[in-house]
């Protein structure tokens, strides 16, 4: 995965500073921490396709199918 | 009190934004994490937060019942606890909303007489309130995982909200890495006939992820949805067909005038 971009969010998750910060003047943030065109051109896009792609590296979305932590239980229903 | 403990937290669907602070404490004081999340940015997170994390979703395998890999996570985290490590089990959302093995982790390690508490996160339902403009007190809001409401004699008041979960595999109980065939949708659509018009106006929801990204947000009918794109992560929100029908008798007897 590109190290700038995971780095740079990963920081927005734990720093709300730095979130603000983004989100009053993302182009600048963006700047700060190098990311790419690409990748400034993703993050602004609101098209989380478009994230996956930057992040995954894979043109289709590389979004497999949600793992899911909750299953009905045939075995408790008769 | 033994030694080992477990606490289970979330990551909200948005890490960026909505994992908590007492979770973030939770996950660097850990001694052994285990996590199940879905996206990188979240996975990337908790392994900076604490080098120990180990992801649960090789549990995950195409063909398997989810309710065994459910059973085998539950096993993997008490295992850690039962060593006496401060172990962190996280999930994404909140790892309380459907999310079996948290509560069962939780439960046995009671059980086997561990420290074991959850921590609340931020849930794909309360996304959907903020998204959507819903507040349950308006209306009341049924809240139904989409297999357990076709399986069941369940009733539903279409004067309140209705959220269906996990309309995408309604009976499904087997992992599929290539994702599933939806032949429940009719019978979904079949049992909500009895209470709305085919042309009632519902909305397919899906949360961001990302920081910035939009939600998804889809209007259309009950009668267009299998039609409707769907993914694993769709939820199907019915807005109210008609205002609740007053119970007069407690109006008057609380005293209370209706206005007409």
């Amino acid at each position: 995965m590109p190290e700038k971009l995971v780095q740079f969010l990963c920081e927005l998750a734990v720093d709300s500073k730095k979130l603000a910060e983004y989100e009053k003047d993302p182009d600048t943030a963006m700047q700060k921490a190098g990311l790419e065109p690409g990748e400034r051109a993703a993050l602004t896009s609101k098209n989380p396709h478009k994230v996956y792609v930057e992040l995954l590296g894979d043109p289709s979305g590389g979004r497999g199918p949600e793992p899911g932590f909750w299953g009905f239980e045939p075995s408790r229903h008769p | 009190m033994k030694t080992g403990n477990l606490i289970v937290v979330g990551t909200g669907i948005c890490s960026v934004g909505q994992l908590t602070n007492e979770s973030i404490a939770a996950m660097r004081n850990a001694d052994k994490i285990f996590y199940g999340v879905s996206d990188p940015i979240a996975e990337s997170l908790i392994l900076q937060l604490n080098p120990s994390a180990e992801s649960v979703l090789k549990f995950y395998v195409d063909g398997k019942s989810r309710l065994q890999t459910y059973k085998d996570i539950v096993d993997q985290i008490l295992e850690s606890v039962r060593g006496g490590t401060r172990t962190c089990a996280v999930f994404y959302g909140h790892p309380g909303v459907f999310v079996l093995p948290a509560h069962r982790a939780i439960r046995q390690a009671r059980s086997e007489g561990y420290e074991a508490r959850m921590l609340p996160g931020i849930s794909a339902q309360d996304c959907l309130f903020a998204d959507l403009g819903v507040d349950p007190a308006d209306n009341g809001c049924q809240s139904y995982e989409a297999t357990d409401f076709v399986l069941h004699q369940r009733k539903l008041d279409p004067s309140s909200a209705v959220i269906l979960w996990q309309i995408s595999f309604i009976g499904h109980w087997i992992f599929q890495e290539a994702g599933y065939t939806n032949l429940g949708l009719p019978l979904l659509l079949e049992k909500l006939s009895e209470y709305y018009r085919p042309d009632h106006g519902v909305f397919i929801y899906e949360a961001a992820v990302f920081p910035g990204c939009e939600p998804v947000i889809r209007p259309t009918t009950l009668c267009q949805l299998p039609e409707t794109p769907l993914t694993s992560a769709s939820t199907l929100y019915i807005p109210p067909a008609h205002p609740a029908a007053p119970d007069r008798k407690m109006w008057m007897k609380l005293g209370l005038r209706m206005n007409s």
